[in-house]
């Protein structure tokens, strides 16, 4: 079932890359967003080590690795004869292994300015920012920097809306759960009202700028956002309507599904009668935690 | 005055893990509860904080049912969020009066580091810091000492002995009959989900003989028929 998900999502995220990439301003997107991608995830590799004890031709690993994920979008851009960009990303791979950055490490003691920002009680943001935090912080720069690119906005808020969707995935234990002293109803309430705000607070700037430049636009944005709110309440209800002691995780299966079906305009409804649903579930299932708080 | 009414714990149908316990804990004291593995301490515990629904029975609290707004509990197993540093921890329990850095003057952890790379230890200090600063009129503690260095455990009891006297009520279970003879005034035994026997700090010689008198001469013709 995940591996036809997952296959799925690939083919359709291809397709996407190759029907944008026809156009030189989405290509030259699509590249640095790649290019952030892999930067990203070659910075926080926890396997730089071993292999380097082990591997006698270790660039030559990463050179082939990161080839290898880069061949789709390779093709793509030489399918519509972007000669340049192929050649850049092909580059790109040859060189990352100069990358000599350990984020990782570095991740770990974080507590930057913006961390000691997000309100205490939002431990899923601050756990979840800190888990992205350069990478976060390099889109939404992305984003707002190329803003008068068509695409650059829209782009930047989706690769952040689907971040979030991550930040709740984990279920907190029940000291976190029982320190609001709230019942069950003021619980979800001040948690959708926490995570609106903060969200609303970090795309209210991308979504001016783009109107800014593009305002004939103004219903990709506003769309947008309102596609991943309705996915982000869709996950905070779905983790409490199944939260359990001795689960660390909520259903990723579930979150997926939703995430697709959040994502297609046409169902988005779909998603918010089920959030309804999981609101109604959730109630039930943290009175027998929250009852005590009525 | 805590008093348990017949409270009947299960995980299967069959067979009760509590079974009609009935305890008073007399207020503003510390209260030992001492058994064998499976005996039901940390049921017992879950039920009584709430975290484990009963089949049948009360937990009252001065004549009314016991709630969440009067207890903490610490688990003899703690599980903080991913990614979250101690500090972030600690800042979700609101107690305005509570010095996070002159208390951790005693507890000595990295608090801006990520818990994930705590260790046992440390996250155990960090739970009972969590615990101290919610200030609950009835603390439950499940093996608070597991996990401890010698030090710690020192100062753990003088904190327990210090609240106690500023008017908290603690229960507090061990496997280490010494670590609660130093510090309880009363002991309950705990056997197959009753509490068989309970004593104030006169009868905990006689207690900790009885226990473990009888055992004692099991084990080693157990030992001598296989060595």
């Amino acid at each position: 079932m995940r591996l036809a998900l997952m296959m799925m999502l690939l083919f359709y995220v291809i397709a996407y890359i190759y029907l944008l990439s026809d156009n030189l301003q989405f290509a030259v997107a699509i590249l640095a967003l790649w290019i952030v991608i892999v930067s990203n995830i070659h910075s926080r590799r926890s396997d730089k080590k071993f292999l380097q004890i082990n591997i006698p031709l270790v660039n030559m690993i990463y050179i082939s690795e990161y080839l290898i994920i880069s061949i789709p979008i390779i093709v793509c851009f030489l399918l519509n004869k972007q000669w340049m960009l192929s050649l850049c990303l092909v580059i790109f791979c040859l060189l990352i292994n100069k990358i000599s950055i350990n984020a990782r490490r570095k991740s770990d003691t974080l507590n930057s300015f913006i961390l000691k920002r997000l309100p205490f009680k939002m431990f899923e943001w601050k756990s979840g920012v800190r888990q992205f935090h350069s990478f976060l912080i390099i889109v939404w720069l992305l984003g707002a920097t190329f803003s008068f690119f068509e695409a650059s906005v829209p782009l930047c808020i989706f690769i952040i809306g689907t971040l979030v969707c991550e930040f709740y995935k984990r279920n907190e234990s029940w000291q976190i759960l029982l320190c609001y002293q709230k019942n069950s109803d003021k619980l979800l309430y001040s948690k959708i009202k926490q995570y609106f705000l903060l969200y609303t607070v970090i795309n209210l700037p991308l979504i001016i700028i783009y109107l800014f430049f593009h305002i004939e636009l103004w219903y990709i944005v506003c769309a947008e956002y309102i596609i991943f709110l309705s996915i982000h309440t869709y996950c905070i209800f779905l983790k409490y309507a199944y939260y359990d002691l001795n689960k660390s995780e909520t259903n990723s299966v579930f979150m997926l599904i939703g995430f697709f079906i959040g994502l297609i305009p046409i169902t988005t409804p779909v998603l918010w009668i089920v959030s309804i649903y999981l609101m109604i579930k959730s109630r039930n299932n943290l009175k027998f935690y929250l009852n005590d708080y009525n | 005055m805590i008093t348990i009414n017949g409270l009947t714990v299960n995980y299967t149908k069959d067979k009760n893990v509590i079974n009609s316990l009935n305890c008073v804990f007399q207020a503003n004291a510390i209260h030992g509860i001492v058994g064998l593995n499976g005996s039901g301490k940390t049921t017992l515990f879950n039920a009584i904080f709430g975290l484990k629904k009963a089949t049948h029975g009360s937990v009252l609290y001065n004549d009314q049912p016991l709630t969440k707004k009067d207890t903490s509990f610490l688990p003899s197993e703690n599980f903080f969020y991913f990614n979250i540093t101690g500090n972030e921890y600690l800042s979700l329990f609101v107690n305005p009066t509570f010095d996070t850095m002159q208390w951790n003057k005693l507890f000595n952890l990295p608090l801006n580091g990520i818990i994930d790379n705590y260790s046992t230890g440390m996250k155990k200090k960090l739970a009972l810091l969590g615990i101290i600063k919610q200030d609950k009129s009835i603390i439950l503690l499940d093996e608070p000492f597991s996990g401890l260095d010698i030090e710690m455990c020192r100062i753990l009891r003088l904190i327990i002995l210090k609240l106690k006297a500023n008017g908290k009520t603690f229960i507090v279970s061990s496997h280490i009959m010494e670590t609660l003879t130093n510090m309880c005034d009363y002991i309950h035994y705990l056997q197959d989900g009753i509490i068989k026997r309970s004593v104030a700090k006169d009868g905990f010689i006689s207690l900790e003989q009885e226990i473990f008198s009888l055992k004692d001469h099991e084990i080693t013709m157990k030992i001598n028929s296989l060595l």
